[in-house]
């Protein structure tokens, strides 16, 4: 039996953290949104199910992830979130720190992007996010390594791993 | 900038953008959501009826009100206008082979068979193809393992030789057909595809050949790989075409080439990075590739995976459409000019949107494609 009131508290407390998640993992307020919307619309589908996950926000980002890396849904998408909320302009009134990394972040691999927004951004461990991408553990230090190095001279700096 | 400086930027941004979000009510989302459930539950049903009606998945074989008889001769067809009323009814029709060679119209929502386009011809598969105004289908046949290329109107009438060969495939704009021709010593003229018994390696023998429609005029190109040709697809733009190859000889060396005017280029290694082999593929709308990666083991080989997925034209994942049974070939696989994907798992037909679930439709088919939308 799906509760819509259990429903609607995870949406409200969740739906704008995973679209700042998403967008950081799309580059596209848009996008980030409409996908979100996609995924949470899937979840309360199948609310019964997801409800009783350990973290259905999990769920949701997951899903919405693999909603936007699908280009026959970013076709469609890109279409309907020109439709909804114009051409693409969502950087104002954003700092400009926070831009220039996520402009560098679209220049990294998906994979690469998707660890680096789930470790730094999410909190996610490394074990967590080889959980929720389904990739290996070594494949995520690779890939948060590898992706680091690769945003240090987009974003004009050096690397400095913490202790 | 430190791990932590890092973070600490992309979460103030994050969150700065987070707060300007006016996400849509709770509400709206669990109409969106109750919308989804209702398609599905009417997809699922109508399947359900479809295959009941059908006789345990030879659906095909039941005809609705076009009143045609199918190779199976099952009765009980299910009036189709009590099938369009559910929302998947703007799914573009499918033109398909059944095993028992006939060309039918299938209904995609149900399944079943609309129309016999031409009935027992001994029509092969895997491929079957529609020029892209819709009017014509292109299949093969075989006579005496000969095997030509035939063609048939749409909208009905009698079937006429194209060329010798198999697996048409008609280009974007219609104007040029590619196949694949088999010659023996004696000249183009004879083709012994898949007949047994004629000696000689098939490796080195298959030919692409392209044909101009309005003047008859052929391009032979040699194979794209040491192997049988077993599938062909245009690029949306028709500059390319995609040839699927293997297996070489007992083992399952499938290769994957794109084959233009000057150039055959693998879409990847053969095998790739996780030793697996492409055994089929096809152009998408948007110029990636829909195929079926399989992996395997010893010689002659045994498949331990087949995944069917969404590639670059280079070969990197982009994304995983199912995964595919291991006893069983994946075969002509197509997408729609909307991203609808269908293949034949064995002699099963399933279709999927790319981002759920393929599901199966209908059983009892070689080949099958899509109707232009």
């Amino acid at each position: 039996m799906r509760d819509p009131r259990s429903f609607d508290a995870f949406y409200t407390g969740s739906v704008r953290r995973l679209v700042g998640q998403l967008h950081a993992m799309t580059g596209s307020r848009a996008e980030a949104e409409d996908c979100v919307q996609e995924a949470y619309a899937r979840a309360w589908q199948r609310w019964d199910k997801v409800s009783g996950y350990g973290d259905p926000e999990a769920w949701v980002r997951t899903v919405a992830y693999r909603v936007s890396i699908s280009s026959w849904r970013k076709t469609a998408n890109m279409r309907a979130a020109h439709r909804r909320h114009g051409a693409p302009g969502d950087s104002t009134g954003l700092s400009p720190d926070y831009v220039a990394i996520v402009t560098a972040l679209r220049k990294v691999s998906d994979g690469q992007r998707q660890a680096i927004v789930l470790h730094h951004l999410v909190g996610l461990s490394v074990e967590e996010i080889a959980k929720e991408t389904g990739a290996a553990v070594g494949t995520v230090k690779a890939r948060l390594s590898r992706g680091r190095q690769a945003l240090a001279p987009l974003l004009d700096e050096g690397v400095h791993c913490d202790a | 900038m430190r791990d932590s400086e890092f973070a600490a930027r992309l979460r103030s941004g994050a969150d700065e953008l987070a707060a300007a979000v006016n996400p849509p009510p709770p509400d709206a989302i669990r109409r969106r959501g109750d919308h989804r459930r209702r398609r599905a539950a009417v997809m699922s049903g109508v399947l359900a009826l479809a295959i009941g009606v059908g006789g345990g998945g030879a659906a095909y074989a039941s005809l609705g009100q076009a009143g045609a008889r199918g190779s199976g001769g099952h009765s009980g067809s299910v009036p189709l206008g009590a099938l369009a009323s559910g929302s998947a009814a703007a799914l573009p029709g499918i033109v398909a082979v059944t095993t028992g060679g006939a060309v039918v119209v299938l209904n995609a929502v149900t399944g079943i068979a609309t129309r016999v386009l031409v009935p027992q011809v001994d029509a092969i598969g895997d491929e079957v193809s529609i020029s892209p105004s819709g009017a014509t289908v292109y299949f093969a046949v075989k006579r005496d393992c000969v095997d030509y290329i035939e063609s048939v109107p749409l909208s009905g009438g009698a079937p006429a030789v194209v060329s010798t060969g198999v697996l048409p495939s008609v280009s974007p704009d219609g104007t040029k057909l590619a196949f694949v021709r088999e010659p023996v010593s004696g000249g183009p003229s004879t083709v012994r595809y898949g007949c047994s018994g004629t000696g000689g390696s098939p490796a080195s023998q298959f030919q692409v050949v392209v044909r101009d429609l309005a003047s008859g005029t052929e391009k032979v190109y040699p194979a794209a790989a040491a192997a049988p040709v077993s599938h062909l697809s245009w690029s949306p733009s028709g500059s390319a075409i995609l040839v699927s190859a293997g297996p070489a000889g007992q083992n399952t060396g499938w290769s994957l080439s794109v084959l233009n005017a000057i150039t055959s280029v693998p879409v990847t290694g053969q095998p790739d990075a996780a030793e697996s082999y492409y055994r089929e593929g096809v152009y998408l709308p948007d110029g990636n590739l829909f195929v079926d990666r399989v992996c395997c083991t010893g010689v002659p080989g045994s498949v331990t995976s087949t995944l069917l997925q969404e590639v670059s034209a280079t070969g990197r994942l982009i994304h995983q459409v199912t995964e595919g049974f291991k006893d069983k070939d994946h075969t002509s696989l197509d997408a729609s000019s909307g991203g609808l994907l269908l293949y034949l798992s064995g002699h099963d037909l399933y279709l999927s949107d790319g981002t759920h679930a393929p599901y199966k439709l209908t059983s009892g088919l070689i080949a099958a494609a899509w109707l232009p939308s």
